[in-house]
Order: structure tokens, then sequence, then C-alpha cells
């Protein structure tokens, strides 16, 4: 099979998830298309490589970390600079990955054992909330409130420092 | 969520989400989780690989100057590449040709194209900006051919053969120099 068909097939598989995370991160449609139209553009260009049986998790982290830089440029025009992980302080790339970093291990020792679970699940796996309020046995309206008091509390802890 | 007002709507739902109704916070969770249209987004993206986007510049380039030329339209596509078609349309081949993984590492002949063009295509492809350090350089004219599945350094060498200018590659950008006292050798 050549690489463009294991990519569209790839894509076909992956895209909804990726674009949910985008969304969850970046809450607008057209720089969260574009956020993983770049990935994939990159790929197809042979700029990028995956090691295979590691395309699933390298999409999907691709997508939010690239998110994630993207607020940092563009904070300043924009709310979303002190909405999401106030990861937007630093104009060092450097700094960024290390505040990537801070945050995750934030969420694994800060968030109660819900809230972590539900977190990966949007943030990282690109659930839905359908598909949360399920794994989890509450309601679409509950996962919302879970994944803000978590926001709220990575803000806070982030803007102390 | 397309709009200023739907993005900071979306803002203050995350932080306030006790401001809103539990039927105004499911009507954003269905738009966050709206199934997207797959296959136009893979046109898109296809649309935008590099390799083809730089094909469609060589095309701009090179296909008014060709009839300029008087040259039939039926040897368009293989000075795009030299990878023998039968399609008759041009540019129908150029892009099918694109399209393919062949693509990627035919061979692509530039015949009588500016410097600046082929540049463009070429940068392009190797993710590298380019710097004209001498304008007098952007003008010139090459017949070469570039592989694209060469390193970038290889099809440098081969430019930095002919008289007038040095190419050299510093970190993600392709420097552009005239050569002293050989800028009109050209």
């Amino acid at each position: 099979m050549e690489r463009t068909e294991i990519l569209e097939q790839l894509f076909r598989r992956h895209y909804a998830r990726m674009l949910r995370v985008a969304r969850t991160i970046l809450g607008d449609e057209q720089e969260s298309k574009d956020v993983v139209s770049d990935i994939f553009v990159a790929l197809l260009s042979g700029r990028t490589t995956m090691m295979p049986g590691t395309e699933e998790r390298y999409l999907l982290t691709s997508v939010r970390n690239q998110c994630l830089k993207r607020l940092r440029h563009e904070c300043v025009k924009r709310q979303m600079a002190d909405q999401v992980m106030t990861i937007t302080a630093s104009d060092d790339p450097d700094t960024d990955d290390e505040r990537l970093t801070d945050i995750d291990e934030f969420v694994a020792g800060s968030l109660s054992e819900q809230e972590r679970r539900i977190f990966h699940m949007r943030f990282t796996d690109g659930c839905t909330y359908e598909e949360i309020a399920a794994a989890e046995g509450i309601s679409r309206v509950a996962v919302w409130k879970h994944l803000s008091h978590a926001l709220n509390l990575i803000r806070n802890h982030f803007k102390k420092q | 969520m397309q709009t200023n007002n739907n993005h900071q709507l979306f803002l203050d739902m995350q932080e306030h989400p006790e401001n809103y109704t539990d039927s105004e916070l499911e009507a954003m969770m269905d738009e966050l989780d709206r199934e997207p249209d797959v296959d136009k987004e893979w046109k898109r993206i296809r649309a935008r690989s590099p390799l083809l986007t730089s094909l469609r510049r060589i095309a701009a380039v090179l296909i008014p100057v060709l009839i300029a030329s008087g040259i039939a339209w039926a040897i368009i596509p293989q000075v795009i590449s030299n990878d023998e078609s039968n399609e008759s349309d041009a540019e129908t081949a150029t892009v099918r040709q694109a399209d393919t993984e062949r693509a990627d590492v035919s061979p692509v002949r530039f015949n009588d194209v500016r410097l600046d063009s082929i540049l463009d295509v070429v940068a392009t492809h190797y993710g590298k900006a380019v710097e004209f350090r001498s304008s007098a350089t952007r003008g010139m004219k090459f017949f070469t051919t570039w592989k694209p599945d060469r390193p970038l350094t290889d099809f440098i060498e081969g430019l930095n053969m002919f008289d007038g200018l040095q190419l050299t590659i510093q970190h993600d950008t392709i420097l552009v120099d005239a050569v002293a006292g050989k800028e009109d050798g050209e």
C-alpha cells in the first residue's frame, strides 16, 4: 500500500477525533481544521514521519500540542490567552514544551481520579461528550462541568507561577 | 462556534458553566461534537499537498511560455515531469501526475525557467524559505533537472556550478548571492 493511501486511511479513521480535540482547545472551527490539515500536509510531504504502531497517539498528541502552540502565537489578540492553561506567556518554544509537561504533571497529581480520566478522554483521546458520559455513567452536562472545573484549576495554578 | 460571538460564548461557557442552562450547554456540546465531512476535508488537504501546489506553480509559469512558443499542448506534461504520459489534456495530466506517489520521486525538468520560480518550487518541497540577497539573480534562467527524492544539497551543488551565483543553506533558508565579478555572466 502506498504512503498516501495509508495516510488517507489514518485520516479517515482519526479525523473526527482529532478535530474534536482541536475544537475543544481552540473553540474555532476553521482554526481547528487548519491544525489537523497542517499535520497531514506535513505527513504527505514526507517532512514528518511516524513510527509504526504509534500513529494514533502521534496524531492526537500532535493536535493538542499544535493547538496549544497556536494559542501562544495568537494569544495577544484573543481572549483565549488566559483561558486555556495560560500557556501563552512565553515567547520561547522550549518553554512551551516545558509548560506542556508541567500541565501533564499537574493533571496527574492534582486532579481527582474522575476528572483526570475525563480530561484525558476529551483532550488526549478526542472522545465525544456522549462517549465520556457513557463511560463514566454521568450526564453530558456533568462531563462539561467536570472539564470546566479541571480547566479552572489548571488555569489558576499556572496563573500563580 | 464559527463566529467571534460563538467563540466568546464557548470560552465563557467553559469558565462559567453555572451561568448557562443545561440545554445551552447541550447545544454547545452538539456543536463541538458535530461530525465533519471527511471526504471534503481530505480533498482540501490533498489540494494543499506541497508537491501538488509546486507543480501547479510550475505549470502556471511554463504553460504560457510554451504556448507562446508554439509548442503543442500534448508535450506539456513531459515538461512538467519526464514521465511519459498518454494524457492529451495538459492540466489534467499535470495534476494527475502530481497526485500520485510516483510524482514524489520523478525528476522534474526546468527548461529555461527563472531561478526565483525554480527555487519557489524546490524550497517549498524541502520546507525552506528563499532569500535573494542579489536581485540580479532572480531572473536568471536555467535548464536543469531536480530530483525531489534527493537531498536539497545535491540540487544546490548543481546550481552552484553555473556562473554568476552562489547558493547556500542556512538553517531553514536558502540564501542566493551573486558571485562578485560574474553578475553579468548569465
